[in-house]
């Protein structure tokens, strides 16, 4: 195609759009749209603003709680540790008598 | 509402999303979202400026996640993954509302609009298939008239780009 009817035919496809009709929708988008609402309430569960708050009051004391625990234990931990050290000599000490006794 | 303003969604989905299909599901999911959100409406624009944003963003998004599901589709037969859906979509869209003897060229010219980038594509299908004026344009996407201006100027120069290539291909 030559370029001169290359440049005639881009123009008059570029002017198709002249005259446009509006499409028309579907006449049932209103109660298509009522539908969609009715789907997407049902999915929602209603909480009370009070029942949010409490769960969250509870979530909070529980976190507390646990970290509480965990410094206790690490300190028992801690504690039981230093215990055992004190012993082991004494242990020791046992050992070797009740090896030298038997030989 | 639905009644007023079913042909201002439906018509501007149709031009973004060239599936009357899609353009009607994406009309109602608008109105839905209307109806939660016209709280959050203040007033601050007009009502129909406030609907083309909405039609218009929810379009946008319903292109982009159409087209990464084309592209997962792609890699999965990529990799060898059986898929029902077609590699290569060859879709020509007739607008409804195009005159009888337009037809033809205005598919040759949609499938062109369709390869424009994002904000060119919005501002000329707002232009040519709504009718709006720069003015109102520069409301709906919130940019300057200049803006609108440079961007439909652009968008013409890629359309005459475009279907000059297709017209030598087809001659």
């Amino acid at each position: 195609m030559e370029n001169k009817n290359i440049q005639s035919e881009v123009e008059k496809t570029l002017n198709s759009l002249s005259g446009l009709q509006k499409a028309e929708a579907n006449a049932f988008l209103y109660e298509k749209v009522m539908s969609g609402l009715q789907k997407s309430e049902a999915r929602v569960i209603p909480i009370a603003p009070r029942i949010i708050w409490q769960a969250a009051a509870c979530f909070a004391a529980l976190i507390v709680v646990n970290v509480f625990v965990w410094t206790k234990s690490a300190d028992t931990n801690e504690t039981s540790q230093t215990k055992t050290e004190n012993t082991n000599p004494v242990a020791q000490e046992y050992f070797s008598y009740i090896n030298t006794a038997q030989f | 509402m639905v009644d007023t303003h079913k042909g201002l969604v439906y018509n501007t989905a149709l031009g973004i999303l060239q599936n009357t299909d899609d353009a009607e599901d994406l009309a109602q999911e608008v109105f839905i979202q209307v109806f939660h959100s016209v709280k959050e409406f203040k007033g601050d624009c007009k009502l129909s400026t406030w609907l083309y944003r909405i039609t218009l963003t929810k379009s946008l998004d319903f292109l982009r996640a159409k087209k990464r599901k084309k592209r997962f589709g792609f890699m999965q037969n990529l990799f060898g993954a059986e898929s029902n859906e077609p590699l290569v979509e060859q879709v020509t869209f007739v607008h409804p509302g195009v005159q009888l003897e337009n037809k033809e060229r205005a598919a040759v010219l949609f499938g062109a609009i369709d390869k424009l980038p994002e904000n060119q594509k919005t501002a000329f299908t707002l232009n040519k298939v709504e009718g709006l004026s720069y003015q109102e344009i520069a409301e709906v996407m919130q940019l300057s008239v200049s803006s609108i201006e440079s961007l439909l100027f652009r968008a013409k120069a890629n359309l005459q780009k475009y279907l000059g290539d297709y017209y030598k291909n087809e001659g």
